[in-house]
């Protein structure tokens, strides 16, 4: 009998290391801090810069061109802006793939096409004040910095925001200024905007948004799921009125005809 | 074995409560059809169960006490400690799709679910093959027990908190040890403790957190700044959250006009996805953002004396009705968890709360003196109102994303099909008013699928013009569809136009609108919902939903997915638009059930020929093996269909789904239970009749099918629990013969060639697992009819073999 116990309790025993084991490997795997993420992400830029400029310029031919885009200054953005620094340290290897990538809080960082689609469809220029709502990673405030005078960018969520904000520093994008707030009031010291891109999806654009917004000025929004833009709006003000138009960030087949 | 009735019963009551509680547990965490499609794969443990004795029969039989007490720790501690273990994979559902590591999560999300199903099964599995004599005895104690099983799981829901549900349930299968004889195995006191521990410790003392994923809308809400949970109701039916933060501000389809300010509100999510937002009646400020939206349109002209809302979740348009001037409101909600938290906790928590200043309890929308309240199922109150309202209202359901990723494909929606439409007819007043509100969605979908089904329940009707019943409107987030029992008159129209134009809307249809109307404010490639309307209203449907992208017939009551679009046909179409990984996102049901059913069958194939691979040499036996295959894969195929069947049947008379599946289940397993106990009798005294039960469940299944029909308007009167009594007494002689067959078939395999008797119990096993599936499957694809003929043919099919079995 006694040996039988020793044998229980020896059951046991392994049981609770394996599972005392396995809680510690769980819990490390989404808590590393941005910050440290930007550090690693470095040391491998270090690294290896060149490679990832080829992966960044075939991202460009590959990804943004051949869909479309063709606004010089977008497609040089896209290829100055070093995508694999706005990436959790995981994702590294694929930060200049086809597809969006989490970058925690249930955010994503959009697929390199959208964020060009979205920044060539909002027609800025040097001379261009623009806001954006949700900051996220801060690639598509950098983005949108190599190609205009001064970008107003806001995050919600307090971590995102510092994260992006030390980032978007060290990256020594001065012409960006970010802030942790509600997005909804937009930045009123700064209105009115030329452009504003709002990243994140919402269910209504909220007014005071709409009232920052230039006479002849462009407001973009996405709709859909976090991993995949179906749709975005394009919102124009213009003559006291206010248009929408429904821009696919694909080429559409026609809906109706024979499949 | 000391008392094999008694341990194949707890375990069974074990195995079928916890896979009720990890159905919750998952469709919390992640998403029902995730969780459908884990669990599914888990329940293969049945069927491989079945593989692993068939190649190690011999063994086990030997050791038969020390390999079902060892399988029974196994299966307690793997109950125990299944969240645990799930949390190690941080599987994200969605990314899938772009990295494969995930699919490694998800194999590991797989094995852990299969270890309690599997040794379970492994058990009962082992105790019909030792003890053929008394298989009758045997799977009526599995039936029954599993029977119990799910009726307490439902207990359990609502008793225990979600997260020591696991702990409680292995708590029961460690008492199971007792049943052993402790003189053939002598370590069960050290058995028996080791598993105690380990169940109080994971289970119940430090129980796993339930991690909802960051891509719930919950999740993303609780990180809105000062987010916090101020109210929290947890039951059968999920769990309801209600959330405040100086943050949240919802306004579907608002207009671009507005330059109010959207004020905050409180959040109602349910299972951690978006409900709406609680509403007020002398909430004004709220009122002038809901009368600059699209679904304001109706309360224009109709007459303000009554009016009808359905589906009525947080009280939206119940707010809408009383302040535009309704004396008397309506409202059908079906969850009673929601009801009792807007009307009862919330006051408690705000009388607590320094929130609460602007809110009192005499102040929540249903508490208003003008309102009616029904807990009940929209289409259930249909059935059975005879009403004459001047208005009838359908809100937007769920949240924006997951209606437009499709979460809802494969939900049975009974509200949203041309029956129900027509009912709704029947109980307006003379020129009484239908309005239905939907997402708008791109490209679009629901808003044709919608207009397709109004035009076709007009036409059947017998409406003359039905274009001049019907006003259209849409913004860039929501669509209302309005439609007039009398042709929509001068007045009506120019109330209509003047919102529609103030506010920016667009039109889809007025009477006598041109094509240059439709596409102004919020421009879509090509005014697509416009020309839809106009060839329906013109009698070419037919060629506009053979050439449309996306399924656009309406959805009918046999076939009730009125939110499943894809089209095979147009797959290739899509994916010229859209890259591969990018289209579950339209449709996320109908691709998981796909492949669900694809892995299910790529599982079961190699784990079912390699016993038979085993006997290859002996020619006869292999023959005889088909047999067993066909006679007990089609008792396996047919149960599950009739019981598929019976489940959607019911929720008609039932109202929710949680009733019908609960009352169909517990009767199903129970009655069979009882025709499994006299089946031993009726092969000794009358083994010819036992063709005759097949033809009997045969007929009896077309009878409950028909009868489901004409039995639904005389029971949908009366109160819940005698309507389930009435389904169970309906479905108890088909179930009662249902227990026959498989039993039967054990026996004669007993007697002549009981080495077979694993193999028999493992494809059972895999084809009711994967006829779940199929069913679904062929429901969304043809329709209940066409499963009920399935059903047929299994049973024929396996009676006949049963004549060739002896």
């Amino acid at each position: 009998m006694s040996i039988s116990f020793i044998k229980g309790g020896f059951q046991l025993k392994i049981l609770a290391i394996f599972l005392i084991v396995s809680t510690l490997i769980s819990s490390d795997s989404e808590k590393q801090t941005p910050q440290d993420n930007l550090a690693q992400s470095r040391a491998i830029e270090f690294r290896n810069p060149q490679k990832m400029a080829r992966q960044r310029e075939r991202m460009v031919e590959t990804q943004i061109k051949r869909r479309g885009v063709k606004n010089i200054d977008v497609i040089q953005s896209m290829m100055t802006v070093q995508r694999h620094l706005f990436v959790l340290k995981k994702y590294i290897k694929e930060a200049y793939d086809d597809h969006p990538l989490p970058i925690g809080y249930g955010q994503t960082i959009s697929q390199p096409y959208i964020v060009a689609f979205m920044t060539e469809i909002v027609e800025v220029d040097s001379g261009s004040s623009v806001l954006e709502i949700g900051t996220g990673s801060g690639y598509q405030a950098a983005v949108v910095a190599e190609i205009v005078d001064s970008v107003f960018t806001i995050e919600i969520v307090e971590e995102l925001g510092a994260s992006a904000s030390k980032r978007l520093k060290e990256l020594q994008y001065n012409n960006i200024k970010t802030k942790v707030a509600d997005g909804y009031y937009g930045w009123h010291e700064h209105a009115p905007f030329d452009a504003i891109i709002v990243t994140a999806a919402a269910e209504h654009i909220p007014p005071p948004l709409i009232e920052q917004l230039k006479y002849g000025g462009k407001m973009i929004i996405p709709v859909g799921h976090p991993f995949f833009v179906q749709n975005l709006i394009l919102v124009e003000k213009r003559k006291g009125k206010v248009y929408s138009k429904n821009m696919m960030p694909v080429r559409f087949v026609p809906l109706i005809g024979k499949h | 074995m000391k008392r094999p009735v008694l341990l194949l019963g707890l375990l069974s009551f074990c195995l079928l409560s916890f896979e009720i509680s990890l159905l919750r547990i998952l469709s919390l965490t992640q998403w029902y059809h995730f969780a459908y499609m884990i669990i599914s794969i888990a329940l293969l443990g049945f069927g491989l169960s079945g593989t692993i004795i068939s190649l190690f029969r011999e063994y086990f039989l030997k050791h038969i006490s020390f390999t079902v007490s060892i399988a029974l720790v196994l299966c307690t501690i793997s109950i125990a400690t299944s969240v645990h273990l799930m949390n190690l994979f941080s599987f994200d559902a969605y990314f899938i799709l772009f990295k494969p590591a995930q699919t490694w999560k998800l194999l590991g999300l797989y094995l852990i679910l299969l270890m309690p199903f599997l040794f379970g099964a492994f058990i009962i599995g082992l105790a019909l093959t030792s003890k053929p004599e008394q298989v009758n005895r045997l799977y009526f104690a599995n039936l029954i027990g599993s029977g119990i099983g799910g009726i307490s799981a439902l207990g359990f829901l609502t008793i225990f908190n979600l997260k020591l549900i696991p702990g409680v349930i292995a708590l029961i299968s460690t008492s199971v040890l007792v049943c052993i004889d402790r003189k053939k195995v002598k370590f069960i006191p050290a058995l028996f403790f080791s598993s105690l521990i380990i169940t109080i410790v994971f289970g119940l003392i430090k129980p796993a957190p339930l991690k909802i994923s960051q891509y719930k809308s919950l999740s993303k809400t609780l990180l809105l700044p000062q987010a916090k949970v101020i109210a929290e109701r947890s039951g059968p039916l999920g769990l309801y959250t209600i959330v405040e933060s100086p943050a949240l501000r919802y306004a579907p389809g608002l207009s671009f006009s507005f330059s109010g300010d959207v004020q905050t509100q409180l959040g109602v999510f349910h299972d951690g996805e978006w409900v709406g937002t609680i509403s007020e009646p002398d909430d004004t400020l709220r009122t002038e953002v809901l009368k600059k939206s699209t679904f304001a349109l109706p309360y224009l002209f109709a007459n303000k004396k009554s009016v009808l809302i359905l589906a009525a979740g947080t009280g939206q348009d119940v707010q809408l009705a009383l302040s535009s001037g309704f004396t008397k409101v309506v409202a059908v909600e079906q969850s009673s968890e929601l009801i009792h938290l807007l009307t009862e906790s919330l006051s408690t928590v705000f009388l607590k709360d320094a929130f609460g200043t602007n809110l009192r309890k005499n102040n929540f929308i249903y508490n208003h003196p003008n309102v009616e309240l029904y807990t009940e199922d929209a289409r259930t109150f249909l059935e059975k109102e005879e009403g004459n309202f001047d208005l009838i209202v359908v809100p937007m359901l769920g949240g924006f994303v997951s209606s437009s990723a499709g979460m809802y494909a494969l939900f049975e929606d009974y509200l949203f099909t041309i029956e129900s439409f027509t009912k709704m007819f029947n109980n307006l007043s003379d020129d009484g008013v239908l309005c239905i509100n939907t997402w708008m969605d791109y490209p679009p979908r629901r808003a044709i699928k919608l207009l397709a089904t109004i035009v076709s329940v007009l036409r059947n009707i017998g409406t003359e013009k039905p274009e001049n019943h019907i006003a259209a409107i849409r913004s860039w987030g929501s669509v209302t569809v309005v439609i007039k029992k009398t042709e929509l008159n001068e007045k009506d129209l120019a109330l209509s136009k003047k919102f529609v134009e103030e506010n920016g809307f667009d039109w889809i249809h007025y009477p006598k609108m041109t094509e240059e109307e439709a596409n102004i404010y919020y421009k879509l490639d090509e005014p697509v919902l416009f020309q839809a309307c106009q060839e329906f209203l013109s009698g070419n449907e037919d060629s506009f939903y053979k050439d449309y992208i996306f399924i656009a017939s309406p959805a009918t009551d046999n076939k009730p997915y009125f939110s499943h679009f894809l089209k095979w046909k147009a797959l290739k179409k899509l994916k010229k638009s859209y890259d591969t990984s990018s289209i579950p996102f339209l449709e996320w049901g109908y691709v998981v059930l796909l492949s669900t059913l694809i892995q299910a069958f790529l599982i079961s194939i190699p784990l079912v020929v390699i016993p038979l691979l085993r006997l290859k040499k002996r020619q006869r036996e292999k023959k005889d093996l088909m047999k067993v295959f066909f006679y007990f894969g089609g008792l396996g195929m047919g149960f599950m269909f009739v019981e598929m069947l019976l489940i959607q049947k019911f929720i008609l008379i039932l109202g929710k789904p949680v009733f019908s599946v609960s009352a169909v289940i517990t009767a199903i397993l129970v009655f069979s239970g009882f025709g499994s106990l006299i089946s031993k009798r009726l092969i000794q005294k009358s083994p010819g009749s036992i063709f005759l039960i097949f033809i009997g469940i045969a007929i009896l299944t077309v009878l409950n099918f028909v009868n489901a029909n004409y039995i639904l308007p005389l029971a949908a009167g009366y109160s819940t629990f005698l309507r389930m009594l009435t389904v169970v007494i309906f479905i108890a002689p088909l179930a009662f013969l249902m227990g026959i067959p498989f039993p039967a078939g054990l026996s004669i395999l007993s007697e002549q060639f009981s080495e077979s008797i694993p193999f028999a119990w493992g494809v059972n096993g895999f084809a009711s697992v994967i006829s779940i599936t199929l069913a679904t499957y062929i429901a969304v694809q043809l329709g209940f009819a066409v499963v009920l003929f399935g059903s047929l043919i299994a049973y024929l099919t396996s009676g006949l073999i049963y004549l060739r079995l002896k």
